[in-house]
C-alpha cells in the first residue's frame, strides 16, 4: 500500500515534465517547417576550416523524430559535432513519413540535410530520387559498424540505431513481467491495454508479431486482425504515435502495451516504477538509418561528419547509456545498466538476439494494412 | 424651498386613486432619499412630492443627480436610503417589471428587431394581453401620436421626432401609474423640438398621467412643467412652479440657472420689516422692499433680473447713474449693457416698440428697479454650496 | 462623369493589388490545385474525374468520419455557446475597471498558449489519474476512475476550452453594440428578466452569437493536434484522416477528395450561418 503510494506520488511529479516532453514532441511534429535555414556555408567553412585546420565548420540540419531522439541528437550529437568539427547542427524534429512526403514535395530544396529512416519507410521510399550514396571516405567511424549495419549492397547511409520492440508494462500492475504478446488477451488485462496505430514502424512490428504468433507472417497479417477485432474492447487507448502512446503508460491511462525499449528505459530513469520485457519468441529490432539527402543545403563534408559523429563510439556510448538507452550500432561501444540485465554487455549479443522483419514484404500491403486498422479500431 | 402642495398626498393615496377615472395620475412620494455610488453621494436627502396627474420637471445640471432620481423611480436603482411611494405604497424594492412605471429615454430605446407595431405592443404582450386587444390598444396609441400607417415600420426607418412619439406610445400602452421622461426632446433639432414639446404636453395632459421629466434646458422646463425641481449637487435647490422659480429664486444657484440675472455684489447696512438698503461695492446705495433675515453688514448678492430694470434719461430718487455700453435691438425687446461708476456690468431688457427712442452708448441714463420687489438678495457666506 | 467614377473605382483596386496577387498565389492557386487532385485518377491513369469522390460518398466509414466531424464541430459550438454566453454576458455588465481587464484577460488568456500546450493540460485534468477523476474518487463518487481520454466527451470538453475564446470575443463585441437602455426600457414595459432575455438581449446578440459559432466550428472541424491527443487513435476525424492519407499513404488524390469535402462542408456550414446572421444584421446596422 505504502509503496503504491509512493509510486504514485512520483508518477505525478514527473507528469510534468513530461507533459512538456510530450507537448513539445507534438508541437515540433506540426511545425515541421520551422526548419532554421542554414547559414551559407561556402565562405564560412573556409573561412572556420583555415581558422582551426582540420575542422570542417559549416552548418547542417538534421532530422530526428520528435521525443527522445530529438532530445539525445540534440544534447549529444549536436554538441559533439560542434566540438569535433565546428559545425553547427540543427535538429528538425520531424516522423519517418514526414521526411518523405517533404522530400518528394521539394527534391531540388528540401527542407533538411541528414534524413532518418525507419527500415519500412526507408525501404518503401523511393531512394534513388530523394536519396545520394554515403561518402564512406568521409566517414571513419563507417568501419567500426556492424557489417550487417553498413547497409549492405544498399549505398544510403548506416544503421545509426537500433530500438528493441517489447513489451512495456506498470510494475505497480505486475507481480512479474508479462511473458509474451499473448499476454494482451489475456482477460486480466482487459481496459488496460494501450496500443498505436499502424501508421508507425512500432504498429506494423506489433501487429505482425501477433499475426506471427498466431500462425501468419510478414506477408499475411489477417489473423492478427482478426485477434485485434477480439481484443478491441478491452483496449483502453489506440495512440496515433509511439510517443504518445508512452505517455499514456506513463499517465496511467493504460497499462500495459508495445513500446521502446528506451521510451520505458527513460521513463524509469526518471522514478517511474515501469517495467519492460521480452516477449517470448524475442524482441523486434528497429533499425533507423541515417542519410545524406539529394541537393542538400549543406556541404555533403558537414552532412557526412554529422552522421559519423551518431555513428562513432563516442557519441554511440553516451546515447546507449541513461536516460537515452538507444542500441547501438557500433562495435565498439560497451553495454551496461538494463542492456547488462535484458541482454548482455556486448553489443554483438544485443543485436543478434533481436529479431529483423522484412520490410520489403511488409511494405507490399503496408497501406492496405494501414488503412484496415485505423478503420477496424474506429469507434 | 417652498412647496405648494394644494392637494394633500394622503387623500391622493390608493383608496382615491381607485375612485379616480381611468387614465388620471398617481401620487409620486420620494422621501429622503440618498443614493451613493461607491463613496461618491449623488442625491443627498431629496424630498419631492408629485401629486397625481402633476408634469414635473427636473432641471439642473449633468451631474447634479437628476436621471438618478428617474432611475430610481423606475426601480433601475434601488436607493441607498430612503423611500418611493406610489400612491402611497412603498415600491423601492419591487422590481422595474412589476412597478408599472414608464420611461422614454433620451435615445428613445426603441427595439431595432421589431417594427413599431411590436414596438407598442411589447408591454401590452409581456402583460399577457389578448391578440385582440393588443391589436385595437397598439392602433389607439399610433393614432394619439398621430403615427397610425407606420405600423410596419423599423425604427431606423422614422425620423427622429417620430421615434420620439412611437417611444412615447410605448410606453403609454401600458398604462403606467407614472411616466418619466429623461431628455425627451435634447436629441431633436430646434423647429422640432417646440412641435415637440407642445404635442407631448397636450398629450400628457389629455391624458392626465402623472409625469416626471429631466432637463437640462431651463426654457423647456420653464414652459412645459406644473412644477420645476432645480437640482445641483444632488440637492434639490427649489421646488415650485415656474413662475415663482424664475421670480423668486431661493437660492443664488436656481437665480442663475433659470433664466438670465445680473449678480451684484453688496453690503447689508439697514433692514427693517417692509425695506432694506444695500450699499453696492461703489457706495451706491440701493432701497429694497424686502426683508433679509440676516444681521446687518452680511456680505450680499444682489439677483435682479434684466426685464425688472429701468432705464430713463432723466433722474429720480433712487436712480443709479451709470452709462450705456453696448446696445443690441433683438426685435420686441432692447438689450442694453450698461457700467456704474465702479464698472460693475448691469443687463438690462426694455421693450422696444415704435416711439420708443433708442438709448446710444456712452449715453448717461438711470437705472431704477421696475418694482421694489422685483429683486432678490442672498447671503453670500465661503460655506455657501449653490455659489 | 462614370468614366472619373470608373477610374476611381479602379484606383481604389489597384490599392488592394498587391494582396489580391498574394491571395491568388498562396491561396487561390493551392486551392485550385487541391481541387484539381481531387479530380486525377488513382494509378496512373490520365484525366480528370469524380471517381475520388465516388470512392469517398460510397464508403460508409468515410461517411462517418465526416459525420463526426461536423457532429464535432456542432457540439463545441454549442458548448461554447452554452458556457460563453453567460460569461461574455457577464463582462459586458462589468463596469470597466480592475475587475473586467482581469476578466478579459482570463477570456483572452486561452489565446496566449499554444494550443498544444492547453492539449496536454487536458491530459492531465482528464487522466485515470486527472484533476477529474482523483476528485471524483476522493469525494468516493466513483470507485473506479472514468474513462474520459479518448472518448468523444473529452475531445468536445477540450476542444470546447481551447476554441472558446473564438466564441467570447464576438459575443463581446456585440453586446458592447447592445444599449442598456433597451432592457431598462423592456423592464419598464412589464417583462422580467427572462422575457427580456429572449426577447431583446438574445435577438440583439445574434451577430455576435453567429459569427462567434462560425469561428468555433470552422475551427473546430479543421483542428488537428486536440482531438488526435486527447481522442487518441479510435477516434477519427477528418483532419486527422487527411494526414494520413496524404503522409502514411501517399494517396495525395483522396488526401485532396477528403480535403476538398470538409472544405466545402465548412463553406456551406459558414454560408448557412451567415445568412441567418444576414436576416438580423439589417437593424444592428445603426
Amino acid at each position: 500500500m505504502v509503496n503504491r503510494r509512493l509510486s504514485h506520488l512520483s508518477r505525478r511529479s514527473v507528469l510534468g515534465a513530461g507533459l512538456f516532453v510530450g507537448s513539445s514532441m507534438l508541437l515540433k511534429a506540426c511545425g515541421q517547417s520551422q526548419t532554421s535555414t542554414p547559414a551559407p556555408e561556402g565562405e564560412e567553412a573556409a573561412a572556420s576550416a583555415e581558422g582551426e585546420g582540420g575542422a570542417i565548420g559549416g552548418s547542417v540540419s538534421a532530422v530526428a523524430y520528435p521525443g527522445i531522439w530529438e532530445e539525445a541528437h540534440r544534447e549529444v550529437v549536436a554538441s559533439q559535432v560542434k566540438t569535433n568539427q565546428d559545425i553547427d547542427a540543427t535538429i528538425v524534429p520531424m516522423l519517418a513519413n514526414d521526411q518523405v512526403a517533404q522530400l518528394i514535395a521539394a527534391p531540388d530544396n528540401p527542407p533538411f540535410d541528414v534524413c532518418l529512416l525507419d527500415e519500412g519507410p526507408f525501404r518503401a521510399a523511393p531512394r534513388e530520387d530523394i536519396l545520394q550514396p554515403f561518402p564512406v571516405d568521409m566517414s571513419p567511424s563507417f568501419a567500426n559498424l556492424f557489417p550487417d549495419f553498413q547497409g549492405g549492397e544498399e549505398v544510403w547511409g548506416p544503421t545509426v540505431a537500433v530500438t528493441a520492440i517489447g513489451i512495456g508494462y506498470n510494475a505497480d500492475r505486475y507481480e512479474s513481467a508479462p511473458a509474451a504478446w499473448e499476454e494482451f488477451w489475456n482477460p486480466e488485462n482487459a481496459g488496460r491495454i494501450g496500443l498505436v496505430t499502424m501508421n508507425s514502424s512500432l504498429g506494423t512490428a506489433f501487429m505482425v508479431e501477433v499475426a506471427k504468433r498466431f500462425g501468419g507472417s510478414e506477408a499475411d497479417i489477417e489473423v492478427a486482425f482478426e485477434r485485434i477485432q477480439e481484443l478491441l474492447p478491452n483496449v483502453a487507448a489506440v495512440a496515433p504515435s509511439p510517443g504518445a502512446l508512452a505517455t499514456l503508460l506513463q499517465q496511467g491511462e493504460v497499462d500495459i502495451a508495445p513500446v521502446y525499449m528506451n521510451a520505458v528505459l527513460s521513463l524509469q530513469d526518471a522514478g517511474l516504477n515501469m517495467g519492460w520485457a521480452i516477449p517470448e519468441g524475442g524482441s523486434v529490432g528497429i533499425r533507423a538509418t541515417m542519410s545524406i539527402v539529394k541537393n542538400p543545403q549543406a556541404s555533403v563534408e558537414a552532412a557526412a561528419a554529422y552522421i559519423d559523429t551518431v555513428i562513432s563510439a563516442e557519441a554511440q556510448n553516451v546515447l546507449a547509456a541513461s536516460p537515452y538507452f538507444f542500441g547501438p550500432t557500433n562495435s565498439e561501444v560497451q553495454l551496461s545498466g538494463p542492456f547488462e540485465e535484458l541482454f548482455s554487455t556486448d553489443p554483438q549479443d544485443f543485436i543478434s538476439q533481436l529479431i529483423y522483419l522484412d520490410w520489403d514484404t511488409i511494405n507490399l500491403n503496408r497501406p492496405e494494412w494501414i488503412e484496415r486498422f485505423n478503420r477496424e479500431v474506429a469507434v | 424651498m417652498t412647496q405648494s402642495s394644494t392637494v394633500p398626498l394622503a387623500s391622493a393615496s390608493s383608496s382615491s386613486a381607485e375612485s379616480s377615472p381611468p387614465g388620471r395620475g398617481h401620487g409620486l412620494d420620494i422621501e429622503g432619499i440618498t443614493h451613493r455610488f461607491g463613496d461618491v453621494t449623488v442625491l443627498n436627502q431629496i424630498h419631492l412630492q408629485v401629486n397625481p396627474g402633476e408634469f414635473v420637471a427636473l432641471l439642473g445640471p449633468s451631474g447634479c443627480g437628476k436621471t438618478t432620481i428617474l432611475r430610481l423611480v423606475a426601480g433601475l436603482l434601488t436607493p441607498t436610503v430612503g423611500q418611493i411611494r406610489i400612491d402611497g405604497q412603498r415600491v423601492e424594492h419591487v422590481p422595474t417589471h412589476k412597478r408599472n412605471v414608464g420611461i422614454v429615454f433620451q435615445n428613445y430605446a426603441l427595439f431595432p428587431h421589431m417594427n413599431v407595431f411590436d414596438n407598442v405592443a411589447y408591454g401590452l404582450r409581456a402583460q399577457g394581453a389578448k391578440t385582440t386587444n393588443v391589436r385595437s390598444r397598439v392602433q389607439d396609441m399610433l393614432e394619439l401620436v398621430q403615427l397610425e400607417v407606420m405600423g410596419d415600420r423599423f425604427p431606423n426607418e422614422l425620423s427622429g421626432g417620430q421615434q420620439q412619439r412611437i417611444a412615447l406610445a410605448r410606453a403609454l400602452a401600458v398604462e403606467p401609474r407614472i411616466l418619466l421622461l429623461d431628455e425627451p426632446f435634447s436629441a431633436l433639432d430646434k423647429n422640432l423640438r417646440l412641435d415637440m414639446q407642445i404635442e407631448v404636453k397636450r398629450l400628457l395632459t389629455e391624458q392626465g398621467i402623472t409625469t416626471m421629466f429631466v432637463t437640462h434646458d431651463q426654457e423647456e422646463a420653464l414652459s412645459m412643467a406644473d412644477r420645476i425641481a432645480v437640482m445641483s449637487n444632488g440637492v434639490v435647490q427649489q421646488f415650485d412652479t415656474p413662475t415663482t422659480v424664475y421670480d423668486r429664486p431661493s437660492t443664488l444657484f436656481v437665480s442663475q440657472f433659470v433664466g438670465t440675472t445680473n449678480l451684484i455684489s453688496g453690503t447689508l447696512i439697514q433692514h427693517n420689516r417692509e425695506s432694506c438698503v444695500v450699499s453696492l461695492a461703489d457706495g451706491e446705495q440701493m432701497q429694497l422692499a424686502i426683508d433679509p433675515d440676516m444681521p446687518i453688514n452680511s456680505p450680499v448678492q444682489l439677483a435682479i433680473r434684466p426685464e425688472n430694470l429701468r432705464l430713463s434719461t432723466e433722474p429720480s430718487p433712487n436712480a443709479l447713474p451709470v452709462r450705456v455700453d453696448i446696445c443690441l435691438p433683438l426685435g420686441a425687446a432692447t438689450i442694453y449693457e450698461v457700467r456704474t461708476a465702479s464698472g460693475i456690468p448691469i443687463k438690462v431688457t426694455q421693450p422696444r416698440g415704435i416711439g420708443v427712442k433708442s438709448l446710444v452708448p456712452g449715453q448717461t441714463v438711470y437705472l431704477t428697479l421696475a418694482s421694489a420687489h422685483a429683486c432678490s438678495i442672498f447671503h453670500v457666506s465661503d460655506t455657501d454650496p449653490s455659489v | 462623369m462614370q468614366a472619373k467614377a470608373l477610374l476611381k473605382a479602379g484606383r481604389g483596386w489597384a490599392l488592394v493589388f498587391p494582396l489580391t496577387l498574394f491571395l491568388m498565389i498562396f491561396y487561390l492557386a493551392p486551392i485550385v490545385l487541391m481541387v484539381i487532385t481531387s479530380l486525377s485518377q488513382a494509378g496512373e491513369t490520365e484525366g480528370l474525374s469524380w471517381s475520388q469522390y465516388a470512392e469517398f460518398f460510397g464508403d460508409g466509414f468515410n461517411l462517418k468520419v465526416l459525420w463526426d466531424t461536423v457532429w464535432l464541430g456542432t457540439q463545441t459550438t454549442i458548448v461554447c455557446l452554452l458556457l460563453g454566453y453567460p460569461l461574455a454576458l457577464l463582462h459586458s455588465r462589468t463596469r470597466p475597471g480592475n475587475w473586467r481587464s482581469i476578466l478579459t484577460f482570463l477570456i483572452v488568456l486561452p489565446l496566449l498558449t499554444s494550443a498544444v500546450v492547453r492539449t496536454f493540460a487536458w491530459i492531465v485534468i482528464l487522466g485515470r489519474q486527472g484533476v477529474i477523476n482523483s476528485a471524483l474518487l476522493s469525494l468516493s463518487i466513483i470507485e473506479e476512475p472514468l474513462r474520459l481520454l479518448s472518448t468523444h466527451h473529452g475531445v468536445i470538453a477540450a476542444l470546447s476550452q481551447i476554441q472558446m475564446p473564438l466564441m467570447i470575443l464576438p459575443l463581446i463585441a456585440s453586446m458592447a453594440r447592445l444599449d442598456p437602455n433597451l432592457e431598462a426600457a423592456s423592464a419598464s414595459l412589464g417583462s422580467p428578466a427572462w422575457r427580456t432575455f429572449w426577447r431583446i438581449t438574445f435577438p440583439l446578440t445574434l451577430p455576435g452569437i453567429i459569427a462567434g459559432s462560425m469561428l468555433v466550428f470552422s475551427a473546430s472541424v479543421s483542428s488537428f493536434v486536440t482531438p488526435s491527443v486527447i481522442g487518441g487513435g479510435r477516434l477519427m476525424f477528418m483532419p486527422m484522416y487527411i494526414y494520413q492519407q496524404a503522409v502514411s499513404l501517399f494517396n495525395y488524390p483522396f488526401a485532396a477528395t477528403i480535403s476538398t469535402v470538409l472544405l466545402i462542408t465548412v463553406l456551406a456550414v459558414v454560408t448557412l450561418l451567415s445568412s441567418l446572421g444576414s436576416l438580423t444584421r439589417s437593424y444592428t446596422r445603426t
